[in-house]
């Protein structure tokens, strides 16, 4: 009784500032309301969510969603390690680089899509690459590879901190034994750092599938790729209609949570150290 | 914006305000949010400051030119009930959507019967809501067709009559001249098609509400996409696009499908003198013009002094020296159509027998909530235009549009 006086004012917190607001998307979900029709919310069931769910162009901007998704966290993932692994060998400049990688992530998101984008549209890309008009979807790629830029710093931080995990005695050990360096790297490195590996691919994967700021400033009326996001923000605060915009966060929501739940057990590898 | 007491900033000399100060004349200041419109806002509402003698002061504020900018951003400060809107140009599109939102206040009584006179019937209907007057109608411009010196005689067009689709793609074609089609801020696309459609016999949306249907597969919606079609393989232009204006004074410009205050655009000065205008093309032999316009509306939310200052605003707004400057320097059509008959005006008014019958056989876009999605469909699905076929757009573009009018994912 006595530790749940303690814990009451976090509890509260934290139903206040998460459980209030999602539970009232959820209530919103269940009606047909729009934020221009004050008169015309009327609760409907699953109505939206079985429109949602028989919906093409749903499940197409869950399919670009997903696939960037994978491009960028497995792009994050091979950049980030090798950028990890000369960040280890750094020693004098040590203090600088640490500040270096991690600059790209303070740029803000909306920022870096932006550059990104006009890169490939009107700025240098044009020039060097002899790009003709990329379109709306090869300003998206554009905008993809920017959010690739802008984690990859922040992955090499995290996979750093399991790089460093990894005991030198470990290593001379495998060398004695006679370990090739791929060896040495599939089956002492790469699971001595696991975790890290874990934390870095879960965070990133999540963080990329509500990618929302490239997808908004490359949208162009007939672009053939949105992201679940994008349909999202564009059906709440575009179109306004708030009930339907309710319905597919939460099921981008539950698709989060479904992502979280395949990652990490596929993600969690024996200790060996 | 609320009301600025005037005389406390000016008697700066405690004494010389003396007991007086119980007295300090209220001085309504009226925001008037204007959107892309030819209209000279400033001049206007200089006008009207200057006939007011004190009574309020209009200070100009410009709304996005982009028709989704500016819906997004009116009904965002509306629903916040943003106190620096005191007055609107509100798109004719717009009227359904924010007066069943409640956002618009009433026009009242006795103010309402003054500002219906003489005024087009599809004006009235656009500003009317529920049967009820709630924007003061201004101007509501028909899309014409616009071409430069003898383009039209050398084409073999005769512009005495409205001249169909057909000839005119073919007449552009053969002098190797453009169409261009205006579109300022992003509703030319579906205005066209609107347009096309009521040529074509059709509804583009019949109804209202959410028991609204779109009426696009139907033989108006493939009338429709074959002109479209035809238009897009003829090469003749590039469709509705933001800059037809100084394209068609660029040495390839023959025609120009745009309202009837086009030829106020600066763009062009230098082919200006030479322009002729005729009645918008005809699809099925009707000639049915897009028509949109602007309507001045005062927020519901405002404070009641503030919306009594607004009205008397609308009030100057509308007086026939106010109309006749937008019909002269701006080219607008005014909704008051009998003001074209108007010495002072018919002189200076460029397309004023082709805009008198446009304004009755034209076409305003569906009076619907949803039209704001309705345009997304519609963008979503003609563009790009050499995707657009008779068999396939209309049927995929009814199913978007309505999407958009049931409020569900499209």
């Amino acid at each position: 009784m006595r530790g749940w006086r303690w814990l009451a004012p976090a509890v509260l917190v934290l139903l206040v500032v998460t459980v209030w607001p999602i539970g009232r998307a959820v209530w919103l979900s269940l009606t047909r309301s729009t934020l221009t029709g004050a008169g015309d919310q009327r609760f409907v069931g699953i109505d939206n969510y079985t429109d949602i769910l028989s919906s093409r162009s749903w499940w197409l901007a869950v399919a670009a969603t997903l696939a960037i998704v994978a491009v960028a966290v497995v792009l994050q993932l091979v950049l980030g390690l090798a950028f990890a692994v000369a960040l280890r060998r750094l020693t004098v400049a040590w203090p600088v680089t640490r500040v270096l990688v991690l600059l790209p992530f303070g740029l803000l998101a909306i920022v870096s899509a932006v550059v990104w984008r006009d890169a490939v549209t009107s700025g240098f890309a044009v020039d060097w690459f002899g790009l003709d008009d990329v379109g709306p979807t090869g300003a998206l790629v554009a905008t993809t590879v920017g959010e690739v830029w802008r984690g990859t710093g922040i992955t090499a931080v995290i996979l750093l901190a399991g790089l460093l995990r990894v005991p030198t005695t470990l290593i001379t050990s495998a060398i004695a034994d006679g370990a090739t360096a791929r060896q040495r790297l599939t089956r002492v490195v790469l699971p001595a750092m696991a975790p890290a590996i874990a934390v870095a691919t879960t965070y990133r994967a999540l963080d990329a599938l509500r990618i929302l700021e490239g997808p908004l400033v490359t949208d162009a009326p007939g672009a053939s790729v949105r992201t679940a996001s994008f349909v999202v923000w564009d059906t709440t605060f575009s179109s306004f209609e708030t009930g339907l915009g309710a319905a597919m966060s939460v099921v981008l929501l539950l698709l989060a949570g479904l992502l979280a739940a395949f990652l990490v057990p596929v993600l969690r590898v024996r200790r060996v150290v | 914006m609320a009301g600025v007491a005037a005389a406390a900033m000016t008697c700066a000399p405690l004494a010389a305000c003396g007991a007086a100060d119980k007295a300090v004349p209220y001085l309504p200041v009226i925001t008037w949010q204007v959107g892309p419109d030819r209209v000279d806002a400033e001049a206007l509402a200089q006008t009207c400051n200057d006939q007011a003698g004190g009574d309020y002061r209009i200070e100009v504020e410009q709304l996005p030119t982009d028709v989704s900018e500016r819906h997004a951003l009116l009904t965002r400060r509306l629903l916040a009930h943003d106190d620096s809107i005191d007055l609107m140009s509100l798109d004719s599109a717009l009227t359904t959507e924010f007066a069943e939102a409640g956002f618009l206040a009433p026009i009242p009584a006795a103010q309402a019967s003054a500002l219906s006179e003489g005024v087009t019937p599809a004006a009235l209907a656009a500003a009317s809501h529920d049967g009820r007057l709630v924007v003061a109608p201004w101007f509501l411009d028909p899309q014409v067709l616009w071409s430069k010196g003898s383009t039209a005689e050398r084409a073999g067009l005769d512009t005495t009559k409205p001249i169909s689709w057909d000839d005119l793609v073919a007449g552009a074609q053969r002098l190797g001249v453009t169409i261009e089609i205006e579109d300022r801020d992003g509703s030319g696309l579906p205005e066209w098609v609107n347009g096309l459609v009521a040529g074509g016999g059709g509804s583009l949306v019949s109804g209202t509400g959410r028991a609204a249907r779109a009426g696009l597969d139907s033989a108006g919606g493939r009338e429709a996409a074959s002109i479209v079609e035809l238009y897009q393989g003829a090469g003749v232009g590039p469709g509705p696009t933001a800059d037809a204006v100084t394209r068609f004074a660029g040495a390839g410009g023959g025609f120009l499908v745009a309202p009837t205050s086009a030829i106020s655009d600066p763009a062009l000065s230098a082919v200006q003198a030479d322009m002729r205008v005729a009645g918008y093309p005809t699809v099925a032999d009707a000639s049915v013009a897009p028509l949109a316009g602007v309507g001045l509306a005062v927020p519901a939310h405002a404070s009641d002094l503030d919306q009594q200052a607004a009205f008397t605003v609308i009030e100057c707004l509308t007086s026939p020296t106010s109309l006749q400057a937008l019909a002269t320097v701006s080219q607008h059509t005014p909704s008051r159509i009998g003001l074209l008959d108007d010495p002072a005006v018919a002189g200076g008014f460029r397309s004023a027998e082709v805009a008198r019958a446009s304004a009755t056989t034209g076409v305003t876009v569906p009076a619907v909530a949803a039209w704001a999605n309705v345009v997304d469909a519609i963008d979503e699905t003609w563009r790009p235009l050499a995707g657009v076929t008779q068999d396939a757009t209309p049927r995929t573009s009814q199913a978007e549009v309505q999407a958009a009018l049931d409020g569900t994912i499209r």
